[in-house]
């Protein structure tokens, strides 16, 4: 890297590093909203790393004796058709849901990412090609796409995630093609090429720092969708094989039970929502921060 | 001339467009492991689950899918062409009959949703916008970041069990007539107006902040009339770009909605299609989705300019 | 007679059971009440079929009464009844069938049944091949059908074929009219179907729903094991295919359908009483459970599938997870099934047995629980398509140090994995009312079947398809039975029932001996 970059780059850094500490802390005191969502996913995140910390219950064998228990106080979500506690069973999943949709999401962000630079950054046939590739992509459903992709690989919560990973990578590819031309033509991008500066070192430099805000949030907002989608697929039969804890799997398999034992689908179901809104919370909160 | 020019252009981009997706999806499917001659003999649950092996590589044969995958290719592609779209490996119908009859149901499902989401959609946005009453606005903003969070399956199994089930009032099967679409329409609805509202709601409010909209009220303006005259107009683009992505969400959330609903549709021979790895019937959902989507992206490029004549020039660029 | 003694009591117990389900739910006006005509049929079957004619269907189609065929069987005896051919004779060797029509019979669309319309409808399933699967499959052997006279149709195989007799019974050998077959394989799907039964096709939407409607004038052919001649009662049945259970329960239990079909376990306690009743039978054929692949190394010892057999705890399966309506697997062949021989004895639990089994063949308790022999664990993987069940089973082998392996698995991957030979164990059943269903699956090429390198059982299981000597037959059949068992060719785990539940109004339920559900005999109040 040539040293004018870097010395271009740590202003930038500062004031944005700043602006966003003096933001947080008015954020915390206006929005109380923020802060319970920001609670949220830190307990659920808390979950998926330790999950013993959380329940002492076994979250794969049952007590036979002890099915379809309505929620009690020893069983806070009741239990399941094999005696699980699905209390346990929704913590020790937290960390298959969300490994699924991390994969899903940095999946689509990565490859979605390097197609939208490219194709902005270099233009003409290279911006044409990457572009009618994502048409290709966008013109077929996602779910449709998806479907494909999980008939390749195969059913399984890695694979729905990368089905729903790859079938989302147009939204990104997009939205930072959108972001980096709008970088590339700003007038400290224009002189760093003039001064001769190399073109990955321009990229690496000014343009992804500057057009990386928009994409990662969006990738948040993707978050949510894609704890959906790969909930959905589940409901259709791709998720995790059983007795693997996961909670699109979970809500798949309990829904058989859901006019006689509610909380078989319900709390699975209720965490998933939560989790999904709290995410979209933040998300939303990251886009204002780079909308202003 | 330039307009001319440009819908050419556009044309055989959807031409492309149209062939990449068919030729990928057949790339997919030749990837598979598994055959779809011997899905379809293995049959459903009540079978035996056994297959007679000389019986399997005789329809193999009449099905030719014993041909090196290039000639398949090539075949497949030539009568897609002249429009023959070949038959179901798994129920012997043309494929294009197939669609026909899944594509009305399906239509008819995302028309309904469509308009209940596109009215509820934006009137939430409208009122959560100009209420004076801030709790009401703060209530219907929550709604609707619940409505996008929802998985569409629970939400619509709980309104069947709710509304069908316990109180009566709407047939949850059958499908037969408006009123066995007014669930599923919901269901399907919801999501999508929820996503609706939240964009049109956060255009509008930065539509309102915008210089000419402070002059229209210091001029007297009326709050409701500032929001249909002024701001309305001047927010409506992002929507439509968004109308396109939601056409192609509904027919995803078709998929679930058709299994829960007992509908037939276009989801429901989707996930048929896919499960079975029903080759011709899965390339011709492909096709028919890609010309849907490049006929409606086609329309919405041609109506922005109706809505802002600056925008031809630009677009023309790409 | 084609049952020993302690066989008929077993049917006439679980006969009775039936008949006390039936008269307990319809009490109240049993008595009072005569069967009345007219009414409509709200049925909400649990699949869509991809195929509405029983003759070119692969997977399954509801029994809807437009088809008849040449025979039926009892459903309470088993014993092969007169439909279409009132009297057949069949030689020695069982090879030569001959069928003696009945008069009077017409297709819906009026054309006359005759002994020419048959043997062309047999012909035509042997040309269409695979795409009548079941059907060509039920006549392998085919050689030829003749025609005497108009009322007499004579079909030779090319070898000894007992279970056409049975077959004759099937739907998938039911008799459609000309007008039928000559329409493509596609347009019969679609509900191109003329046939003679008590109901005719009027609707059809794919994935959505079909309508019957019954009336039929002159119709007076309904079979023996029917509990009424003449007309079908039902005007009209309209089936809706609903494949989400909670929308099925739900549908019901709101008065949106009459009767549904695949009530699951939870659910039953929802329909017993409280103006519904729940009808079962358990279905006839193999039983769910486990064949095993012998083409694994591992799996030819006979020592490991025996520990496996013993290591199955069915009693508690059936209590933990089903109901009463299900049963412990007490033999390969399901209870309601001919010439079925009760092997409780051999099918007991006995995980101490099953352990000592394991180490005296050499398979050691590694750290983890697992056995372990020369470096190589003791993991055995399963496929499967959607049954939940297993949990329960990897749980029980799991205490003597086996380590399932459960892969769910779509139909393409199930194909896949059937025909590559990919898998050590699947879970699978087949239904059928004849024991020739154990020749299908322990003596065949098929793809998903095992062709088991025992000269003792393929002897026997030869020799039963051979001979149409009721005795002789029932004896070879327990034979083969045992010899499955005993050298854990199969792992059963327990008998299925076909639940279904209805409301109160709905009367004279029936289903085939297969477990089909029929709506002849049905009527409403």
């Amino acid at each position: 890297m040539t040293g004018g970059a870097v010395v271009e780059e740590r202003p930038v850094r500062a004031t944005v590093t700043r602006r966003l500490a003096r933001r947080a802390r008015r954020l915390l005191v206006r929005r109380p909203g923020v802060v319970v969502a920001a609670a949220v996913l830190i307990l659920v995140t808390l979950w998926a790393l330790a999950p013993s910390w959380f329940t002492d219950q076994d979250p794969i064998r049952g007590t036979a004796s002890e099915r379809l228990r309505a929620p009690n106080t020893r069983h806070l979500f009741g239990t399941d058709q094999v005696g699980r506690d699905i209390y346990a069973r929704v913590v020790h999943g937290a960390a298959l849901s969300l490994l699924g949709a991390m994969i899903a999401v940095s999946l689509s962000l990565v490859i979605g990412s390097v197609v939208g630079l490219l194709a902005a950054y270099f233009g003409r046939w290279a911006d044409s090609l990457l572009m009618r590739a994502i048409d290709v992509l966008l013109a077929t459903p996602a779910v449709l796409s998806a479907l494909a992709i999980i008939a390749v690989l195969g059913p399984g919560v890695a694979n729905v995630a990368v089905a729903v990973g790859l079938a989302s990578i147009a939204g990104i590819a997009r939205v930072t093609r959108a972001t980096v031309i709008r970088v590339r033509t700003a007038s400290y991008v224009e002189a760093a090429r003039g001064c001769g500066v190399r073109w990955y070192a321009v990229l690496a430099g000014h343009i992804v720092p500057n057009s990386i805000g928009p994409v990662l949030a969006l990738a948040t907002l993707e978050f949510g969708g894609v704890l959906l989608a790969v909930s959905a697929l589940s409901f259709l039969g791709f998720g995790a094989a059983p007795p693997t804890p996961e909670w699109g799997s979970m809500i798949a398999a309990g829904r058989d039970y859901f006019a006689t034992s509610w909380w078989l689908t319900t709390f699975p179901g209720l965490i998933l929502v939560i989790v999904v809104l709290a995410v979209n919370r933040l998300s939303r909160l990251l886009g204002e921060e780079y909308e202003a | 001339m330039a307009l001319l020019t440009y819908v050419a252009q556009r044309l055989l981009h959807a031409v492309v467009v149209l062939w990449a997706a068919y030729t990928l999806t057949m790339l997919a499917l030749f990837v598979l492991p598994s055959d779809p001659v011997t899905t379809m003999l293995l049959g459903g649950a009540n079978s035996d689950m056994t297959v007679d092996r000389v019986q399997l590589e005789t329809l193999r044969h009449e099905l030719g899918f014993d041909q090196p995958l290039g000639r398949q290719y090539l075949t497949l592609l030539g009568r897609a062409v002249r429009g023959d779209f070949g038959e179901s490996v798994q129920t012997g119908q043309p494929v294009s009959a197939l669609l026909w009859n899944g594509l009305v149901p399906t239509a008819e499902l995302a028309t309904a949703a469509l308009l209940i989401a596109v009215i509820a959609g934006s009137a939430v946005a409208l009122i959560s916008t100009s209420t004076r009453i801030r709790p009401l606005g703060g209530l219907l903003q929550s709604a609707t970041a619940v409505g996008v969070s929802i998985p569409s399956f629970w939400l619509g199994l709980t309104l069947i069990e709710l509304l069908s089930f316990r109180w009566r009032l709407l047939p949850a099967v059958g499908g037969r007539g408006l009123s066995g679409l007014i669930l599923p329409a919901i269901t399907l609805g919801i999501p999508a107006g929820s996503v609706i509202a939240q964009v049109f709601g956060r255009s509008l409010r930065s539509v309102l902040a915008e210089p000419f909209i402070v002059t229209a009220e210091a001029k007297g303006a009326g709050r409701v009339r500032i929001q249909l005259r002024h701001a309305l107009r001047n927010a409506a683009l992002p929507p439509l770009t968004l109308a396109g992505m939601i056409v192609g969400s509904l027919l995803g959330g078709a998929v679930v909605v058709e299994t829960v609903f007992a509908r037939n549709g276009l989801g429901r021979i989707a996930v048929d299609a896919v499960t079975n790895q029903d080759l011709p019937v899965v390339e011709g959902l492909v096709l028919l989705s890609a010309a849907v989507y490049v006929t409606t992206s086609l329309l919405v490029d041609l109506a922005y300019p109706l809505l802002d004549p600056r925008i031809i020039g630009t677009r023309g660029m790409r | 007679m084609p049952f020993r003694p302690i066989q008929r009591l077993t049917a006439l117990t679980a006969s009775l059971t039936l008949l006390t389900a039936c008269t307990a739910n319809h009490a109240p006006d049993a008595g009072s009440q005569q069967p009345r005509s007219g009414g409509t049929l709200r049925f909400g079957l649990d699949y869509a079929p991809t195929c509405l004619d029983p003759q070119l269907v692969t997977g399954a189609t509801p029994n809807l009464g437009l088809l008849d065929t040449l025979t039926a069987q009892d459903p309470l005896s088993g014993k092969i009844v007169a439909w279409l051919a009132s009297s057949w004779q069949i030689d020695g060797t069982a090879t030569t069938f001959t069928f003696h029509l009945r008069d009077g019979v017409t297709f819906s669309d009026g054309t006359p049944l005759n002994a020419a319309i048959v043997k062309t409808n047999y012909d035509k399933i042997v040309a269409l091949g695979a795409k009548a699967g079941y059907g060509s499959q039920l006549l392998a052997g085919y050689r030829d059908a003749t025609t005497p006279d108009e009322r007499t149709l004579v079909v030779r195989f090319a070898r000894p074929n007992a279970q056409f007799l049975q077959a004759t019974s099937d739907p998938a050998l039911g008799v459609v009219a000309a007008a039928t077959l000559a329409k493509t394989p596609d347009q019969r799907c679609q509900g191109a179907i003329v046939g003679s039964g008590p109901f005719v096709l009027r609707s059809y939407r794919p994935n959505q729903e079909v309508v019957v409607v019954g009336g039929r004038e002159g119709y007076d052919w309904a079979p023996a094991s029917a509990t009424h001649h003449g007309q079908a009662y039902l005007d009209k049945i309209d089936v809706t295919f609903v494949p989400e259970s909670g929308t099925r329960t739900g549908s019901l239990a709101s008065g949106q359908v009459d009767v549904i079909g695949n009530v699951l376990p939870q659910d039953e306690p929802r329909f017993d009483g409280n103006g519904f009743h729940v009808l079962s039978r358990i279905e006839a054929g193999i039983v769910l459970g486990l064949i095993v692949n012998e083409n694994r190394p591992l799996l030819q010892d006979q020592k490991v599938r025996t520990a496996l057999l013993k290591g199955i705890n069915r009693g508690q399966i059936v209590k933990t997870s089903l109901t009463s309506r299900y049963k412990p697997a007490t033999s390969v062949l399901s209870s309601t099934t001919p010439y079925y021989t009760d092997l409780s004895a051999e099918l007991a639990y006995d995980p101490d047995g099953a352990s000592a089994l394991l180490e005296q063949d050499g398979w050691k308790v590694g750290a983890d629980g697992i056995r372990e022999k020369d470096g190589r664990k003791l993991t055995i993987d399963v496929i499967f398509g959607a049954v939940r069940s297993l949990e329960l089973v990897q749980q029980q082998l799991r205490d003597i140090g086996v380590d399932l392996k459960l892969r769910q698995l779509d139909l393409p991957s199930l194909g896949s994995a059937l025909s590559s030979d990919g898998y050590d164990l699947f879970l699978r059943d087949a239904n059928r009312a004849d024991p020739d269903v154990l020749r299908t699956l322990f003596s065949s090429t098929r793809i998903g079947a095992q062709n088991i390198a025992d000269p003792e059982l393929q002897n026997a299981l030869d020799a039963q398809a051979a001979t149409a000597d009721a005795a002789k037959r029932a004896a070879l059949v327990a034979e083969a039975q045992r010899q499955l068992v005993q050298h854990g060719h199969y792992l059963p785990i327990n008998e299925k029932p076909t639940v279904v539940a209805a409301a109160a109004t709905v009367h004279g339920l029936a289903f085939t001996a297969g477990a089909t559900l029929t709506f002849y005999d049905t009527w409403l109040s």
